[in-house]
């Protein structure tokens, strides 16, 4: 008959399997306490002059080793393969000068920062014997990697105070 | 003898809800903690070197300039020098006087007998960044309300034979 009302369905109790959920959760919480934050992996130490530049303090004279690192072909721009908003240069070549002298090998680089460091002076700041400073100028189409190059080797060598000279302007592009 | 009646062990459920809510607490943190970390280090390519210090990078907020391969300066991902306006240093300037100024610890310099930063200043730049655009920000580092003279600079993870230290140990015939 129509009038014959339904009942109401009792709502069935259903249990929730969280375990899933937890290994997922766990998993995630395990990934980001292992993970490095830092990204960063190491350094190098320079200085800049203080006594340079509008500075009208007196210099203290001291013996220093320039080098000088200029272009010799700035190379091909090959676009990033990882995807990046970047290109590597393939090709790309500097010289190095020491004082006068012009090295475009760099066994004989190298050879000439190991006598050099070798040479020892009296620093009045910290009362000891030690290596000159290197003065690092760069020149026009010179890059940071070609900089960081030349102080990895001369820490090699034995030099322990880097500073930075002048530089070159901004490399006319094609 | 009258038996011991077998009691039925009971079902206990455990409640996990609370479990849960910690542990979303910690991936959140972790999310937010990440994207923080980042917001210093742009993604960059560094060129790699074998006498380079870990990097332990210092409390609190630390003064660290990203260039780009075209020159661009970020520093929590804001632009503070762009090479499309190659003559404006306005930002970059007020940038590394608020460094000098705010961030980094001062001391008396017994050379120029001034109160100047004695932290380092990071430089982070992709390999094949142009040296002169670090070069400017070293630059700006030596003016006189400035005055940072300590800088640090960036080096990546070693990865392949192409560090000063391996054309040493091979020579740069391999």
């Amino acid at each position: 008959m129509a009038g014959r009302k339904k009942k109401p369905k009792e709502l069935a109790e259903t249990d929730m399997d969280l375990t899933p959920m937890i290994d997922v959760v766990f998993l995630l919480l395990i990934f980001f306490l292992c993970m490095e934050f830092k990204t960063l992996e190491s350094k190098l130490s320079a200085n800049l002059p203080k006594d340079v530049g509008v500075n009208t303090t007196e210099a203290v004279p001291m013996e220093k080793l320039d080098i000088r690192i200029e272009q010799v072909r700035w190379g091909q721009e090959v676009k990033d393969p990882n995807g990046r908003t970047r290109y590597n240069l393939v090709g790309h070549k500097v010289k190095w000068y020491v004082g006068p002298q012009p090295f475009r090998d760099k066994e004989s680089f190298y050879r000439l920062l190991q006598r050099e460091a070798k040479i020892l002076q009296f620093n009045d700041t910290t009362q000891k014997n030690e290596p000159k400073p290197i003065t690092i100028k760069t020149g026009l189409g010179v890059t940071y990697g070609d900089v960081t190059w030349v102080i990895d080797m001369a820490k090699y060598a034995g030099f322990e105070t880097i500073t930075f000279g002048g530089g070159g302007g901004a490399r006319k592009k094609k | 003898m009258a038996r011991r009646r077998k009691s039925k062990s009971e079902e206990v459920k455990m409640d996990m809800t609370p479990m849960i809510d910690c542990v979303f607490q910690l991936i959140i943190f972790f999310f937010l903690i990440i994207d923080l970390q980042n917001q210093d280090l742009e993604d960059l390519v560094l060129p790699r070197s074998d006498k380079a210090v870990p990097d332990e990078p210092p409390e609190g907020v630390r003064p660290i300039i990203n260039v780009h391969q075209n020159g661009r300066m970020v520093y929590k991902l804001h632009d503070y020098y762009t090479p499309d306006a190659p003559k404006n240093f306005v930002k970059l300037d007020k940038l590394l006087y608020g460094f000098a100024h705010t961030i980094m610890k001062r001391e008396m310099d017994p050379v120029v007998k001034k109160m100047i930063p004695y932290d380092p200043l990071l430089i982070r730049a992709d390999e094949f960044t142009e040296m002169h655009y670090i070069a400017k920000i070293m630059e700006r580092c030596g003016d006189q309300k400035v005055m940072i003279w300590k800088i640090e600079l960036a080096l990546g993870e070693r990865k392949d034979g192409k560090t000063a230290a391996d054309f040493i140990k091979t020579g740069s015939k391999k």
